[in-house]
């Protein structure tokens, strides 16, 4: 086994990764993106949605098993060749330098307007590039531990969202199905991009030590992310309602904000204390992903480059992350970044699927 | 190499150390417990271009004095503005410190601003990203700020005793409780908010009722006892005192009171465009006291009457309650539409907040009480 970025990953650690990346700031304004679209049916559109990863995370499995110790670079130059190979690696990098931007920059905003008013916007933006940076550089193995750690932080911290439930009202939920096939159709479509992260898994593949255990950590990891989403949706219908929650930009913060609970009087400071470290968590992912992808492709060594690539990464991140002009614009930019996924995460994965079985055996004598 | 990076990047991180920008000094800050929406009775701000014919706000607040060698425990100041962020940027010209309201715990809305709508007031609190939710909303018989000027000696402030007095107040009797986030989701389809009406009566401040609205607008007010049944058909889990006087044969037999604590379940049936609610209330609790001799013990029956005496009285209240709501408010106060919505959203959806859905609606009431215990006497 080839031990590549300073180690390999065990499948546990894959599915921590995996959530990770998936779990982040964007659970705080699912809720209001999705109910925008499908009322009620919100959390079934979220179950639905499910498909695509689950689609996704199968086909990137069948695609490892027939290159199982080729990097993601060497597989997309061994099925597209050289060129368009690495021009589809670029775009891939470049996907992620923007997704991963409009994620730090949405937890800077949040950061900004509920911990820190005063501190500019480049000061806590960079904080975020920072950690994203340093941990990235300590390797895979860090990753995944940082990212179990994180994941059972985040499981305390739900349970705090649990709190509000006792004041929800069950009739928000009902009836199911009201919005119709096309309201569901939509909401589906638009709850696929919260599960955006799994596609880390073309570059993680050659990194998991059991290969066998690849698919099942996929799935694994996409029940935990379902369970979680489907829960916060379920939760924010029945406090707020449909309507309640289109005037609330994070609606599942705001649930923090609607019960006191004596001493520890505001919740929503505790929670948010704890969910600054998975914010920068699905921006570790990816950018180790890209850095590492970007050794790669510029052929030099992980070891010695790692870190100036992940500057490299980082900054991008950073300057990318700078130009919105407020969170509005943030919001309207996610839309793309949104469509960048639906290419990359889905897309990907299918073409290069079917590249593989055209190319048959040729590739994997390659390989 | 490496390390010099890592070190210059964390040397800078130190000296961008965020707290330096949100540092604050607790002792020059001035936090306000209670806070009075108005409108707009005299100018005596620094108001700048405001439109001659829109309408100001009032703005009081209570705020708790620092120090502990002043005589007064707290002060209140009163600023003017278009909105409450308007009239919140004027205090700066008359009161020192920096202004924080993210620790106000009740607000008093004027009942003429309450007719106006609330919303428009209510967004600086909703926005505000450092706000509570739970801050508690009630309307003043006349103005807020007249509450909130009230002399206060059993209570550090009128801030905490209005805390108090108005937090969980459905725990203690039947009035509502209601806080921003209630008001807010209260105005999503088929629901209406009702707050807590609050009067001054022998220079103390006390509940008068409940302040019935249309989504934001106030449209009428519930006295003490239209409350206690608005509560019970609203389903508004609460705990308080009923009385009863029992009859015999034209005669009075019996009086005396008990607490009970309210459920509710709803159902509803459709024909057509004909809506019928069947309301079951059930009221559980125990006996606190009757006037008769006549003991428990050898009289069983006497339980039965009592349960069937306030039965009867509060199914006529409610009753009367249902009628003056279809007749005189004709919105649904008592949030029974959201189980039509629930079963049928799709068709109601623009009609559930019509008048005629509410005064068109059949409406029943079916009133269950059970004593639990009698207490420790027989």
């Amino acid at each position: 086994m080839k031990d590549k970025a300073g180690s390999t990953i065990t499948s546990k650690q894959l599915i921590f990764i995996i959530v990770g990346s998936q779990l982040g700031i964007r659970i705080l304004f699912l809720p209001r993106e999705i109910s925008k679209v499908a009322g009620e049916d919100a959390w079934l559109c979220v179950l639905i949605a499910t498909i695509a990863p689950i689609i996704a995370i199968y086909i990137i499995d069948r695609l490892g098993k027939r290159m199982p110790d080729m990097g993601y670079t060497q597989m997309s130059q061994a099925l597209f060749g050289k060129f368009f190979g690495s021009l589809l690696v670029v775009i891939f990098i470049g996907y992620i330098i923007g997704f991963e931007s409009l994620i730090v920059r949405i937890f800077s905003e949040v950061t900004k307007l509920y911990l820190l008013p005063k501190t500019p916007l480049p000061v806590v933006l960079f904080m975020y590039v920072f950690t994203v940076v340093y941990v990235g550089n300590k390797g895979l193995r860090v990753i995944g531990r940082l990212n179990e750690l994180l994941f059972y932080l985040i499981l305390a911290n739900f349970l705090v969202l649990l709190i509000p439930v006792g004041q929800g009202d069950y009739t928000n939920l009902l009836p199911a199905g009201v919005s119709g096939w096309d309201g569901m159709a939509m909401g589906s479509l638009k709850a696929v991009y919260y599960y955006a992260g799994f596609e880390i898994l073309l570059v993680l593949y050659s990194l998991v030590n059991r290969k066998d255990e690849i698919l099942k950590a996929g799935m694994i990891a996409t029940a935990i992310t379902t369970g979680l989403y489907i829960t916060i949706v379920v939760i924010c219908e029945l406090v707020f309602g449909v309507t309640g929650m289109q005037e609330q930009l994070f609606p599942a913060l705001i649930l923090l904000k609607v019960v006191q609970i004596p001493v520890v009087e505001r919740l929503e400071f505790i929670f948010l204390f704890f969910w600054l470290g998975m914010g920068a968590r699905s921006a570790i992912n990816s950018g180790f992903a890209a850095a590492l992808s970007l050794t790669q492709l510029l052929h030099v060594d992980e070891k010695k480059y790692l870190l100036y690539l992940l500057i490299f990464i980082g900054l991008a991140i950073y300057i990318v992350a700078l130009l919105p002009e407020n969170l509005i614009a943030v919001f309207k930019l996610s839309t793309y970044a949104g469509y960048g996924f639906y290419v990359v995460g889905i897309a990907y994965p299918i073409i290069y699927y079917i590249m593989a079985l055209a190319r048959g055996e040729k590739v994997e004598q390659s390989a | 190499m490496r390390k010099m990076l890592i070190a210059a990047i964390m040397i800078i991180q130190i000296i961008s150390n965020s707290g330096c920008w949100d540092y604050r000094d607790i002792n020059s800050t001035a936090f306000p417990q209670l806070g009075s929406y108005d409108l707009h009775e005299e100018s005596n701000t620094a108001l700048g271009n405001l439109p001659a014919d829109e309408q100001q706000i009032d703005l009081t607040v209570v705020i708790p004095t620092v120090s502990p060698e002043l005589a007064s425990k707290f002060l209140i100041h009163k600023s003017s503005g278009l909105l409450i962020s308007s009239a919140r940027g004027q205090k700066p010209y008359s009161l020192p410190g920096e202004y924080t309201p993210a620790f106000a715990s009740a607000i008093v809305f004027g009942d003429a601003l309450a007719a106006t709508g609330l919303n428009k007031v209510s967004d600086a609190l909703a926005r505000g990203a450092l706000n509570p939710h739970t801050v508690n909303y009630s309307v003043a018989e006349g103005r807020g700020e007249n509450i909130l000027r009230v002399p206060i000696k059993d209570f550090p402030s009128m801030g905490d005793y209005l805390r108090l007095l108005i937090r969980s107040s459905n725990k203690r009797t039947f009035i509502p409780a209601t806080t921003l986030h209630q008001f807010e989701v209260d105005q999503n389809p088929g629901k209406n908010p009702v707050l807590p009406l609050l009067t001054i009566k022998d220079e103390r401040v006390m509940f008068a009722g409940a302040a019935i609205f249309n989504k934001d607008k106030m449209i009428g007010k519930a006295d003490l006892n239209e409350t206690q049944y608005l509560l019970m058909l609203r389903g508004v889990e609460s705990t308080g005192n009923l009385p009863f006087v029992l009859n015999n044969e034209g005669q009075m037999s019996d009086m005396g009171s008990i607490n009970v604590s309210n459920k509710r379940k709803v159902k509803v049936e459709r024909d057509g465009d004909s809506f019928t609610f069947t309301i079951n209330i059930s009221l559980a609790g125990h006996l606190a006291e009757h006037s008769s001799e006549v003991l428990f013990t050898e009289n069983e029956e006497l339980r039965t009457e009592i349960e069937n005496r306030i039965a009867a009285d509060v199914t006529e209240g409610c009753n009367k309650f249902i009628k003056k709501m279809q007749e005189q408010y004709k919105v649904d106060c008592i949030d029974i539409s959201k189980y039509a919505l629930a079963k049928w959203r799709k068709d109601l959806r623009d009609k559930v907040d019509t008048a005629s859905f509410i005064e068109n609606a059949n409406i029943k009431v079916n009133v269950k009480v059970k004593l639990q215990t009698i207490g420790g006497e027989s």
